[in-house]
């Protein structure tokens, strides 16, 4: 059985994505363009690997590149969304953030930055989620953004710093949970890979992130009780592993 | 079973006899050189009559012939035929051996021998005016009569593969289910419903006819539950390769002889259709070993051993291994019931991907409740991806559709073809 490997994750996420963004009417396509630059957009399964294995240094923007989500629902009443995972090298050894913009309707855009914690002094010394205006450390304009938003305040906290749980929480903000969500995304996107078994870890993950209750429809009661019990053995020998590690 | 090997050249037609024979157990026809000149010659002098364009309506049945009620098998390189005008090949008179004989199977051999495996589409060739395209290599792998992989030879059996030992009956059976709708939709008489028909790919619809269009598309094209079988046989080209031929014999009503050529000539395209278009895609329709993937908890306990999933393939009747109760409840409502159209049983995806309980069902698997195993398609087994580095080696299909990630083994000794996809 695999172990979490986010990298893996986000590329079979992108996969749909891509494909979905390939079949995506003129008009909204267009419309993408004209609040993004065109070649802002990943349109390959190659353009996302390249903006996943880049490290972003300050100079090499040209390599990244707004991978598109999997299609939303029509209930969501939002056209599309499209993530930026960006990897920045720091003292420590490496932080990974993600931006996320929302094509909303028309040209009407919104964006999000979800932030591991900055320094344990600082103000934002947590995860965190704010607004943005612009993307890639301010490098990047997105037309249709509206400017008299805050960007950094509100910072919602989002209780984790690991990339693979602001990925989740990314992804659940955008898609919901269960009834066709998030969760439902993660097992798509593994069985259309062949790899429906390695679904399991990483619903697991996300179940105990969010106390979601999908994998049980958690009732009170012995079954509920039981799942319970059996998420916390889980929980326990992965983090005993961490720790051995 | 009655198969007739023919080539141009004797050493070469024995040798593909000895390999039936090693297969099969048992000698098959010949007919090699100059009599197969002497056959192909009066064949296209038979043939003329039903192909004048000015009375189609005259065409009369076919005296009989070597080729009738037979698996023909054609070595594509006939040039040694000392025949007037171009050289021949399988290619070149397939199409006309189904339409004007009663042949009931037609493979074309050795087409493009650097394919053992198709990478671009699981179905072998899909250029190939034959139902199938193989090697002369191919012919002495007894799995490919028996479709068993306890007689595959290195372990080779494409999924793809229909069972040679099958194909004669199903054949029929097909010729008769076209021959008594002829004038019917083609897509409702296959049991796809608006719904399921909208689940088709472009190519699938594009297939069926050129002039296939989606409700709601701006131009004048057909709607898809409209085209009819005998559209079918004036839009593809498979068999008789003149438009002009084919409009004519589809106007001939009132000829049995006619009406049966244009049955031999859709079941072929409508079967070829099946696989490259649903059972290639798996999508809309799911066979037992991919739905196993997608939904491993349907094995219950056996989904933690390999053995337990490589078990369920070989029972080929329903409830396929599978919980029984489960099976009526969820399964049984949604398998596909014209199965003389697909070489295993399959279920329709989106049908069960809806069912709320099944969905709960995956969510109450627990981690490690499922063994790792991916389905390897030139092996027609599944493997474990743990127990190997080096394979199964995922690639990516070339149709349409959300399913095209696949595993191969990866055979020494085979050609997997194009190469370019095992490293995409």
């Amino acid at each position: 059985m695999s172990s979490l490997n986010l990298f893996d994750l986000i590329e079979l996420y992108a996969r749909r994505g891509v494909d979905d963004w390939a079949k995506a009417p003129p008009n909204l396509q267009s419309r993408a363009a004209t609040c993004f630059m065109a070649t802002q957009i990943a349109t390959s399964y190659q353009d996302a690997a390249d903006t996943l294995s880049t490290i972003y240094n300050g100079t090499n923007a040209n390599k990244l590149s707004f991978i598109p989500m999997p299609k939303p629902g029509k209930s969501q009443k939002i056209d599309r969304c499209f993530f930026l995972p960006i990897r920045q090298k720091t003292a420590s050894g490496e932080k990974m953030y993600f931006e996320l913009v929302l094509l909303v309707s028309g040209t009407d855009c919104l964006a999000f930055r979800f932030e591991p914690a900055d320094r344990p002094t600082w103000r934002h010394g947590y995860g965190h989620i704010q607004m943005n205006k612009k993307m890639l450390k301010k490098t990047i304009n997105i037309g249709g953004i509206p400017q008299f938003i805050p960007d950094s305040y509100p910072a919602f906290p989002i209780s984790t710093s690991s990339p693979l749980r602001m990925f989740f929480a990314m992804g659940t903000a955008v898609h919901g949970y269960a009834d066709r969500g998030f969760a439902h995304l993660l097992v798509d996107v593994f069985q259309t890979a062949g790899r429906t078994s390695d679904s399991k870890p990483y619903l697991a993950e996300l179940a105990l992130f969010l106390g979601g209750t999908i994998r049980h429809r958690v009732d009170p009661g012995w079954k509920g009780l039981k799942v319970l019990a059996s998420d916390f053995r889980h929980w326990g020998i992965r983090t005993i592993s961490k720790k051995r590690r | 079973m009655n198969v007739l090997v023919c080539d141009d050249d004797p050493q070469l037609c024995d040798e593909l006899a000895d390999s039936v024979q090693e297969a099969i157990g048992e000698e098959p026809r010949k007919l090699v050189g100059e009599a197969l000149t002497k056959e192909l010659t009066n064949f296209f002098g038979n043939i003329k009559g039903c192909l004048n364009l000015e009375a189609p309506e005259r065409c009369e049945a076919l005296p009989p012939n070597p080729f009738d009620e037979s698996i023909v098998i054609l070595d594509n390189n006939l040039t040694l035929l000392e025949v007037e005008g171009a050289p021949l090949t399988a290619e070149s008179v397939a199409g006309y051996l189904r339409a004007f004989t009663r042949a009931d199977y037609i493979i074309s051999l050795n087409l493009n021998s650097d394919v053992d495996f198709d990478l671009r589409f699981l179905v072998g060739d899909y250029s190939t005016r034959a139902d199938l395209a193989l090697n002369t290599s191919h012919l002495a792998n007894r799995a490919l009569w028996t479709g068993n992989v306890a007689d595959a030879k290195d372990g080779f059996l494409p999924w793809y593969w229909p069972r040679l030992n099958t194909v004669v009956a199903k054949r029929r059976e097909q010729i008769a289910f076209v021959r008594d709708r002829l004038n019917e939709p083609v897509l409702p008489s296959l049991d796809f419903d608006d719904v399921r028909t909208e689940l088709l790919s472009a190519h699938a619809l594009g297939a069926l006819s050129p002039t296939a269009e989606r409700e709601g598309a701006e131009n004048d094209g057909v709607s898809p539950e409209e085209i009819s079988f005998r559209d079918v046989f004036v839009a593809r080209d498979r068999s008789l390769p003149m438009r002009r031929e084919r409009e004519k014999l589809a106007k001939a009503l009132g000829n049995e002889v006619v009406q049966d050529i244009i049955a031999r000539t859709v079941a072929a395209d409508i079967d070829f259709w099946f696989r490259r278009n649903i059972v290639g895609p798996q999508e809309p329709l799911v066979d037992l070993p991919h739905l196993l993937s997608r939904l491993p908890f349907l094995l219950g306990k056996q989904a933690k051993e390999l053995n337990g999933w490589n078990k369920c393939l070989d029972v080929r009747q329903p409830p396929f291994a599978i919980d029984q109760r489960l099976y009526d409840v969820h399964l049984a409502p949604a398998k596909y019931t014209c199965d003389l159209w697909v070489p295993n049983a399959c279920f329709w995806w989106h049908e069960l991907k809806n069912d709320e309980k099944l969905d709960e069902l995956f969510f109450l698997a627990e981690e490690g409740d499922w063994a790792n195993v991916a389905f390897c398609e030139d092996r027609s087994l599944f493997f474990d991806r743990d127990a190997n580095n080096e394979w199964p080696l995922e690639f990516p299909a070339e149709f349409e559709g959300a399913w095209s990630r696949r595993y191969v083994a990866h055979i020494g000794g085979y050609q997997y073809t194009p190469r370019s996809r095992l490293a995409i």
